[in-house]
């Protein structure tokens, strides 16, 4: 039978077995020719040999160091071929794509579909629940909450002017609320985003701001100046981007704030869509409701989440016989968790919902894509046979294949991945800038590999002669030739046959038929 | 200075050197291991101390740099013998490699000279 050929190993091992037994002869050549000379001199025929191998120095030696130039050439010489044979494939692969521009355009479209849905999905979940917060040390930084499982709530402004007051753990604690106030300019009155935020605020998330300060404690103070951060679009919009726009007033809800910083373009989501950040002045209130107020914490470097939790608790323990007349839920307590997980709390289960879901996308997309392949390898079943006739291995024939795949693939993947920043600046949310991280290489590289498979069916079937969908009983009668079933075939049907009850399924081809069917 | 050995017998030769003189050797026309070794020997009146055997690794490596290329044939006493010639690559080395050897000698005269 034509085609397989020995294995490549045991073909390496003849060829320098063969290379050496060359060098050998070369080598021996030169002992005679000299043994011989001096055999003419006079020496008799014993002497003369051991002479000629002295002056001939350390044959072996020589010999290896022969062998093993041969050897490196013989190495970069299969490399090259490889190249070249690749570089002939994919020419072939480009050649056969567009003279069947239909099957191009439908197995790249499915691809393009696949691996484009799970690149922009997984950008998403990139930039929401795996890239970390904005902040500097982002773990440190907490959400403050009462809980009363299953719900919670905010705070307070007793509870934040407590806990401002007696905690430990923190570095510092802010607190905000976010309303929408009328802004009045000149001639223009505008409902802008506020979010009124405690004095210490910025300063807990410790992101510096583009201009000026941040709050100072002493403007936290009910009764000193009401000042104001304004966000980057703020102060293009409506202050005219000016420089001179710090110490300015603006008035907001009727009441006048001076300008004393501007954030920077890009900012957190606690920055996020508010476009000013006046003062919050807390005062000291009659009762404990109403709760509005978001407290954020920085936790001291060094100490635990269970040590800050354990005091939260600690102090909501102490205040609430203080506040006991307006407020009586004693289950609730204070709790705390990482900033991150509340942010995205919400959307984690969707987005990896939605991951699964497009995974599966691409699933169908290449069991689509193999069975498009295996239906062109059932037509160029001639071609194949020429190229096996004419000595083709199996390993040829699958590689040039898999080349195919791999055209398919990466035109489909070009096509499915366009710029990952404008991709993930969009998703991401923010206006974050972003650059191509080791998670969505990898991501992306497998959406690419996923492909790749599915030739293998189609070469697999291929390397047995004839086909599983050509011999088995089952199979199409159209690619069944007369008078010519493979002894597999005819073992499977002698065997008892298959349709409904197989004695050996692992040699029926219509058992594995049925596998990959399923499979698909 | 008069208890210093001025020059042994017999020179060892330069590491790259063979391979120039293999180059050489074949200028004149193919010739197989044996005789190359002859050629040298008779041109240098045997002044180099070369190891006989040593000089097939250095062809092979010529060879696969494409200087030499090499071909089966019969030998003067009717054996089998692996013949050797310049190819057109191997003779621009050569040509190159003169011209760097001569001057790499003149530099060193002349340096000898002013001691």
């Amino acid at each position: 039978m034509i085609g397989r050929g020995r294995p490549m190993q045991r073909r390496s091992e003849d060829a320098r077995a063969d290379a050496a037994r060359r060098v050998n002869a070369e080598l021996e050549h030169h002992v005679a020719l000299t043994t011989e000379e001096l055999v003419a001199a006079g020496l008799d025929r014993a002497s003369a040999r051991r002479e000629a191998e002295r002056r001939f120095g350390d044959r072996r030696a020589h010999a290896e160091a022969c062998v093993a130039v041969w050897e490196k050439r013989h190495r970069a010489a299969r490399r090259r071929q490889i190249v070249r044979g690749i570089g002939g494939d994919l020419r072939y692969a480009t050649r056969g794509l567009r003279k069947n521009p239909g099957f191009a355009a439908v197995v790249v479209a499915t691809l393009v579909l696949g691996i484009g849905a799970n690149t922009a999905v997984f950008s998403l979940v990139r930039g929401v629940l795996l890239r970390p917060l904005p902040y500097p040390d982002p773990d440190r930084l907490v959400w403050i909450y009462t809980s009363s499982p299953p719900q919670e709530w905010p705070f307070s402004v007793a509870d934040f002017l407590a806990l401002e007051e007696q905690q430990t753990s923190f570095e510092r604690v802010g607190a905000f609320m976010t309303r929408g106030v009328t802004f009045n300019a000149d001639q223009i009155a505008e409902r802008v985003l506020a979010r009124y935020v405690t004095a210490d605020f910025f300063a807990t998330l410790s992101r510096p701001l583009a201009r000026g300060r941040g709050f100072t404690r002493a403007e936290g103070r009910p009764g000193a100046e009401l000042t104001v951060v304004v966000s980057h679009g703020f102060w293009q919009r409506y202050l005219g981007a000016r420089a001179d726009v710090l110490g300015q007033r603006i008035r907001l809800d009727a009441r006048d704030y001076a300008i004393i910083g501007v954030l920077p373009p890009e900012v957190g989501p606690l920055e996020e869509r508010a476009e000013v950040f006046p003062i919050l002045q807390l005062e000291p209130p009659p009762r404990k409701g109403p709760f509005f107020l978001r407290v954020v914490g920085r936790r001291t470097a060094g100490v635990g989440a269970e040590i800050a939790a354990a005091e939260l608790r600690g102090i909501n323990e102490r205040i609430f016989p203080v506040w006991q007349a307006s407020y009586q839920d004693s289950r609730a307590t204070w709790g705390s968790k990482p900033l991150r997980e509340s942010l995205v709390q919400n959307a984690r289960d969707t987005l990896f919902v939605l991951l699964g879901a497009v995974a599966l996308v691409l699933l169908v997309a290449c069991t689509n894509v193999a069975n498009l392949m295996l239906t062109r390898a059932a037509e160029r079943q001639g071609e194949i046979a020429v190229r096996r006739a004419l000595g083709a291995t199996f390993t040829r024939l699958a590689r040039q294949l898999l080349v195919e795949a791999l055209l398919v693939a990466v035109i489909g993947g070009l096509g499915g991945s366009p710029s990952p920043p404008r991709r993930s600046r969009r998703c991401g949310g923010g206006g974050r800038t972003t650059s191509p991280d080791w998670r969505k290489c990898s991501w992306t590289a497998g959406c690419w590999c996923s492909p790749w498979p599915s030739p293998w069916v189609a070469a697999s079937s291929w390397a047995r002669r004839p086909p599983w969908w050509q011999g088995g009983p089952n199979g199409p009668r159209r690619w069944r030739r007369p008078g010519r079933a493979s002894p597999r075939a005819a073992g499977a049907r002698g065997s008892g046959g298959c349709s409904s009850s197989c004695s050996s399924p692992w040699w029926c081809r219509c058992c594995s038929a049925r596998v990959c069917w399923f499979v698909a | 200075m008069g208890d210093v050995p001025v020059a042994d017998a017999n020179l060892d030769l330069m590491k790259g050197t063979l391979g120039l003189l293999l180059l050489t050797a074949l200028s004149s026309g193919p010739r197989h291991g044996h005789q190359m070794m002859h050629w040298i020997r008779g041109v240098t009146d045997e002044a180099f101390r070369i190891e006989e055997g040593a000089i097939y690794p250095a062809l092979h490596r010529l060879e696969a740099k494409g200087l030499v290329a090499s071909e089966w044939g019969v030998s003067e006493n009717n054996r089998q013998a692996k013949y050797y010639r310049l190819t057109a690559k191997g003779r621009r080395k050569l040509a190159a490699e003169r011209k760097r050897w001569e001057r790499y000698v003149a530099t060193v005269a002349k340096v000898l000279e002013t001691g």
